[in-house]
């Protein structure tokens, strides 16, 4: 290099300083990050008590400055490299890895407890910034690289049948062992078992433990006074092969898995590549609520979300017949399903210019329309119920029904942005949408799917509604998941014209591949998160205190979140003992604890819960009452009492619970 | 790699099958804790009468707010308060019914048998109460009382300012073994538990010890930190825990 190429100092200064200040703030996040996971203890208090500086802190707080001092020595020497390199003239302005080394200051946060349940907002904002940076990062570094070939059709059937298998086992295991551990809950573990046990034996779900629906009735009764469960019917057949709760608890988490093929078929079709299937299969798997709805004991509204995606798949791939059939079971699922399936069908009328799919939505929009009709206008009050109204609280006039719901939402749209706009609704939305990235906002091609969310939660005000993986938020999901993809799609293609006139025909790959990668890395971190595979915690509760085994954490008084799961421990191989004693499907009443686990019996009551006509211990031949630490209800009293009572002894008996047997019941 | 990770991390992240303890539900805040029939009552920090578990969404009940306590005891159903002016009284499910005389009797701890038969430290010596009069039993050799907790009939673990252990009834008074002093002891028929004046937790089944772990908190942000016991009850079937904050817990497994 001669002395003529040299730049001027100033001018090199100006030329870096981007370079140079970027440089120093990577190796100031990357010295804070290192310092922040070595005092992990009161990372808490540093980010949202800055104004406190407690006296114990004071230690961790002076420890950062030798570090500082090292990082110091760093940047000069970057800056002094930096400031080299312009002087010649060869100073490389690419800048991502110092922002990717930038932003690794928000990972140590993310370790730390509650954080991303306490503040869910803040939390969704480290997300998003992380996820651009390394996606940037992965784009700079490896986008120079050979474009993949798309996948063969064996190599697409494997990748996605990893993710179906790694959700079943994982999410089903999880399942599995709450119910083992007594950690399901009456509501709904025994309404749902009680239901698939009835389509069983009875051909249509039947319902025993809320007996003070049915007073001076038979038990079990017709379930559709309470809900119109027939989603129920696709766990029967596993029912039917194992007649137990727990075949219930895996048949939901392998219908709920299937989502993940309909969101391939999507993926496939929308990003036109197998690639793009497999992507949308894993976000699928890895979507935090979707997982949340196989521990919230069984519900059979959450079954709308595969079937959905499966019935968008398919008609995506032009199979029309079986999408019909899969909207149909959409819609028939829950007594509140067809909302959903007016979504589907608009948006099959909608979407394209298609005369065939503009029929078919069509055709799903009425048939769902006379459904909804048909459950909560015949079907319900038939059997003495009706559409539970008391779920919302935004109607129009002092009405409760659902043109009053509807008035409120069109008449008075104003207020019903505002109910949107509270804080748990913000922080439920931000953690819905964030396990995407946020690209639901660029998908309002699908749009459609947002009539659930807006008829079935957008009118409640209850917490438990706004509580990820309860039931009750399962409206949001076809929307933050179809949403979602539709957004991918908007970035998979918007820009190709105009990146293969600036980058060439790498423009376009490289595009997908910084779409893929930010996606990827949101979807994942917030699986960490909230979800529930190789995550930080287990969501393992839901529902109101006292009514949860474990208190470690909580969000809301509603989600139980733990470290580890509870263990299988000689206590619950006792109860298990004493359960086992029983015979097979006399009438039982139970304790809260442990009557999911006796739900398959026709008639199993529950204290202080069943109530009705006559009353339960008139209606039983045993009663099992638990021994369990008296952290949900105490039974010590009941037990007692039955102990003196002559007309009942003890069947069995050890230091987990207790089976009493009517005398002369056999 | 992933579907390993994932299931190795599921499998593997199960807690051991060690009794561990749990906090309550809602926020509790109290000195002293006994277990009965119904769970646990709590003298709370504002000295009276908090019941737990109660029903959905409630998980702490005000049992009876119109006098203030110094101290409880109770076993099944029978549940006894020692007012803050010296009255001991009788709870009968929604208010006290104090016993004639009490005020008198100079009562600093009350313990009372599943059997109902109620127990009292009175000037540092214990008593048992029959016939609306105290009745001596046979401890008296045991200088300054500090504890007592009633088995059946009028037998009972106490413990001196000294922390050592003893079971006595109405003839006898004999010395227990204990590892380390005690400061609070509480009994349901044979199964004893102490807390040590160090703050550890001690179970006594079939005359063997077994320390029990420490009670570990959780608050926003930090991870499972270990606490200190001020005060043990236990029932039936469960074991509880007061911390030196307030906050109650209960042990996982009772086998």
């Amino acid at each position: 290099m001669t002395s003529d190429s040299v730049v001027p100092w100033e001018l090199a200064v100006v030329h870096a300083w981007r370079k140079l200040a970027l440089s120093c703030a990577a190796v100031l996040s990357v010295t804070c990050a290192l310092w922040q996971l070595r005092f992990r203890s009161f990372l808490y208090e540093l980010v949202f008590r800055p104004g406190v500086v407690s006296a114990e802190s004071i230690p961790a707080r002076h420890a950062l400055m030798p570090m500082l001092g090292v990082a110091a020595a760093v940047a000069a020497a970057l800056c002094v490299r930096a400031l080299l390199q312009a002087r010649r003239g060869t100073l490389v302005w690419q800048l991502h890895r110092e922002v990717f080394a930038s932003s690794l200051l928000v990972i140590p946060i993310l370790t730390v407890p509650a954080v991303e349940f306490d503040h869910p907002l803040f939390t969704a904002l480290l997300l998003l910034v992380f996820s651009l940076a390394l996606a940037w990062a992965v784009v700079s570094e490896l986008g120079a690289l050979k474009a993949l070939p798309d996948l063969s059709k064996r190599q697409a059937a494997i990748l996605v049948g990893a993710a179906y298998a790694t959700f079943v086992a994982v999410i089903g295991f999880i399942a599995y062992w709450r119910y083992i551990t007594f950690h399901s809950e009456v509501c709904d573990a025994s309404y749902e078992v009680n239901s698939v046990a009835g389509i069983v034996r009875h051909g249509i779900p039947t319902l025993s433990v809320a007996a003070f629906f049915y007073d001076g009735k038979p038990l079990p009764g017709p379930y559709f006074i309470n809900h119109v469960p027939f989603a129920d019917y696709l766990f029967a057949p596993f029912f039917a092969a194992y007649p137990f709760p727990s075949s219930v608890v895996w048949a939901q988490t392998v219908v709920m898995g299937a989502g993940a093929f309909g969101a391939y078929l999507i993926g496939e079709k929308w990003l036109v590549s197998r690639w793009g299937g497999v992507l949308f299969a894993w976000l699928y798997v890895l979507t935090p609520s979707v997982q949340g709805f196989c521990l919230h004991d069984i519900h059979a509204n959450v079954v709308i979300v595969p079937c959905m995606l499966l019935a968008v798949g398919f008609m995506e791939v032009g199979r029309i017949k079986t999408a019909l059939a899969l909207a149909f079971m959409t819609a028939i699922c829950r007594e509140e399903a067809p909302v959903y399936a007016v979504g589907l069908g608009l948006y099959w009328m909608f979407s394209q210019p298609d005369v065939r799919r503009f029929r078919s939505g069509l055709a799903v929009v009425l048939g769902a329309g006379a459904l909804e009709v048909f459950f909560s206008a015949y079907l319900m009050p038939h059997y003495g119920g009706h559409p539970r109204w008391d779920h919302f609280n935004l109607f129009f006039d002092g009405s409760r029904n659902g043109l009053s719901l509807i008035g409120a939402l069109l008449l008075n749209p104003l207020g019903a942005l505002f109910s949107s706009s509270s804080q748990v609704k913000l922080e439920f939305f931000a953690i819905a949408l964030g396990s995407v990235g946020f690209l639901a906002a660029w998908g309002w091609r699908a749009g459609f799917f947002l009539v659930p969310m807006v008829l079935l939660l957008l009118p409640a005000d209850d917490p438990t509604f706004f509580s990820l993986g309860v039931n009750y938020s399962a409206p949001i999901a076809p929307a933050a998941i179809l949403m979602s993809f539709a957004g991918i799609r908007h970035f998979w293609f918007k820009r190709d014209a105009l990146r293969e006139s600036s980058a060439g025909a790498d423009g376009p790959r490289r595009q997908r591949l910084a779409v893929a990668s930010y996606v990827l890395t949101a979807a994942l971190l917030s699986n960490f998160l909230y979800g529930n595979i190789a995550s930080k915690t287990y969501k393992l509760e839901y529902g109101q205190s006292p009514l949860r085994r474990e208190n470690q954490r909580n969000y809301l008084d509603i989600i139980g979140y733990v470290d580890t799961l509870p263990p299988f421990g000689p206590a619950e191989k006792a109860m298990w003992d004493v359960i086992d004693s029983v015979p097979k499907n006399v009438p039982v009443l139970t304790s809260w604890a442990i009557n999911p686990q006796f739900a398959h019996y026709d008639i199993a009551l529950s204290y202080n819960y069943s109530g009705g006509n006559p009353p339960p211990e008139q209606r039983v031949q045993f009663i099992i009452i638990d021994k369990l630490p008296a952290f949900q209800v105490a039974t010590e009293a009941d037990i007692e009492r039955l102990r003196r009572d002559k007309r009942w002894k003890v069947h069995f008996e050890n230091a987990s619970g207790v089976a009493f047997e009517r005398v002369g019941a056999r | 790699m992933f579907f390993l990770i994932a299931l190795s991390s599921s499998g593997c992240r199960i807690r051991s099958r060690a009794p561990y303890w749990i906090e309550t539900h809602g926020t509790a805040l109290g000195s002293r804790v006994v277990g009965w029939s119904y769970g646990a009552l709590l003298l709370g920090g504002d000295r009276h009468l908090w019941g737990y578990p109660g029903p959905w969404a409630n998980p702490w009940v005000a049992k009876e707010q119109s006098r203030s306590l110094r101290a409880i005891t109770a076993a099944r159903a029978n549940v006894y308060g020692l007012f803050a002016d010296g009255q001991v009284a009788r709870f009968n499910g929604g208010s006290w019914s104090p016993l004639p005389g009490s005020a008198n009797w100079g009562a600093s701890e009350l313990g009372v048998s599943e059997d109902d038969h109620l127990l009292v430290i009175s000037g540092g010596k214990l008593r048992a109460f029959a016939h609306d009069e105290l009745r001596p039993l046979s401890c008296d050799a045991v200088p300054n009382l500090a504890a007592v907790a009633a088995t059946h009939d009028d037998e009972a673990f106490v413990l001196d300012q000294a922390g050592a252990l003893y079971y006595g009834g109405a003839s006898s008074c004999d010395p227990v073994q204990a590892p380390v002093p005690l400061t609070r002891i509480a009994a349901r028929g044979a199964r004893l538990l102490a807390l040590a004046r160090d703050g550890s937790v001690w179970r006594r089944r079939d005359n063997v010890w077994q320390q029990l772990p420490p009670a570990f908190k959780v608050r926003a942000g930090q991870g499972p930190e270990p606490m200190t016991a001020q005060d043990v009850g236990v029932s039936a079937y469960s074991t509880w825990l007061v911390d030196t904050q307030g906050s109650v817990f209960i042990l996982s497994d009772e086998s």
